[in-house]
């Protein structure tokens, strides 16, 4: 699969739509290290043509709870949900339907693109 | 023209072992997919007639198999009259005896059913940054799993087992050590295969029955054509259907 050239704080959903990441928020980019600690969130959002976005927030931070939120709006807006999950081979997955500031580990789904085969 | 010469020869097939007399005339043309055991004719007709010339090279066109060899006879008219081949459908023992030989053979060699198909190592991006998602969702055992079985299982709610494999491929269901169904979800436009795997994932814990109704289903037929391809009948009564047939 080729990657196509945009940047790198552009999501392209499933729609050809962009979603720009707010800048208060760190994306991960290649070899970066997901930050330790029970106060980071990551948020991983399939992305069409470039793979995921990893993109990881502070919780303790107003503005960056606020980004997350506009950011989180906006891809719900685009037809992307958002499912907690459980990490290291904890089998769970909780579906997001309100942004919810404690979620640590979130996975954005493109459920518009989810279609029989 | 030549007088056509006739003669017998006994050969030994990759596939069947053959006792029985066949004859061969000029023009025939002999067809099989090893090297060897056309050596082995050509070596048995230069025993037999002078001026026989054997060619081996490898087919690119016509009505046979492509890739295949053959042994032609060029002293002869020009004709080509009969053909024999090694693959199975074109060339098969005639008598029950020897069919069923073929038989025991077969049910003597143990049998590997593997569905497993190991990940490959790629250098494409987005999907190395999906598998790093993956191993960090399913934990380090779970992931050595996926690379060494190409394919990751799931419990659904409902106790049935889903077997979900990168791509656009089927999810396969189980219930109680049974394939039942095969399931096709997947995203439309480019995403990463392991991405995809993904989808399945979270939309299947979340929720098994709106992972149902996501998908397009269908019975899980090819599997079980293939397990009827696999004789399973006592030998006796095997015996006695090819016999009747022959």
């Amino acid at each position: 699969m080729s990657a196509i050239k945009s940047d790198p704080r552009d999501i392209i959903c499933f729609t050809n739509n962009t979603v720009r990441i707010p800048d208060v928020l760190r994306l991960l980019k290649k070899g970066d290290k997901i930050p330790s600690g029970k106060i980071h969130r990551v948020w991983r959002i399939l992305s069409k043509h470039e793979g995921d976005k990893r993109i990881t927030w502070n919780s303790m931070s107003i503005s960056e709870i606020a980004g997350a939120e506009e950011l989180f709006n906006q891809l719900k807006a685009e037809g992307m949900e958002g499912f907690c999950v459980g990490v290291d081979g904890e089998r769970s997955s909780t579906r997001m339907d309100v942004f919810d500031p404690y979620a640590e580990e979130v996975i954005f789904v493109p459920m518009g693109a989810a279609v029989a085969g | 023209m030549d007088t056509t010469p006739t003669f017998t020869w006994w050969a030994n097939y990759d596939h069947y072992t053959l006792s029985n007399k066949y004859t061969i005339c000029n023009g025939d043309l002999m067809i099989g997919n090893d090297a060897s055991v056309l050596m082995q004719v050509k070596l048995c007709l230069q025993q037999k007639v002078d001026n026989l010339i054997t060619s081996t090279c490898p087919m690119t066109s016509g009505s046979y198999d492509s890739g295949a060899y053959y042994a032609a006879c060029t002293a002869s008219t020009s004709s080509v009259t009969n053909v024999w081949t090694s693959q199975s459908g074109w060339f098969m023992p005639s008598s029950p005896a020897k069919r069923l030989r073929e038989i025991l053979q077969s049910r003597m060699a143990p049998v590997f059913i593997s569905s497993r198909k190991p990940i490959v190592v790629v250098a494409d991006v987005p999907e190395m940054r999906a598998r790093e998602t993956l191993r960090r969702i399913l934990g380090e055992k779970g992931y050595r799993l996926f690379l060494k079985n190409g394919f990751v299982t799931v419990r659904g709610k409902s106790g049935r087992f889903y077997q979900l494999y990168p791509g656009q491929k089927f999810t396969s269901v189980w219930e109680n050590g049974k394939m039942i169904e095969q399931l096709c979800v997947v995203l439309s436009g480019a995403f990463p295969a392991t991405d995809e795997l993904l989808m399945r994932y979270v939309i299947l814990l979340n929720d098994e029955n709106h992972f149902r109704s996501l998908a397009n289903k269908q019975p899980a037929y090819f599997v079980q054509a293939r397990q009827r391809q696999i004789d399973l009948r006592p030998l006796h009564e095997i015996f006695a259907t090819i016999k009747k047939a022959a």
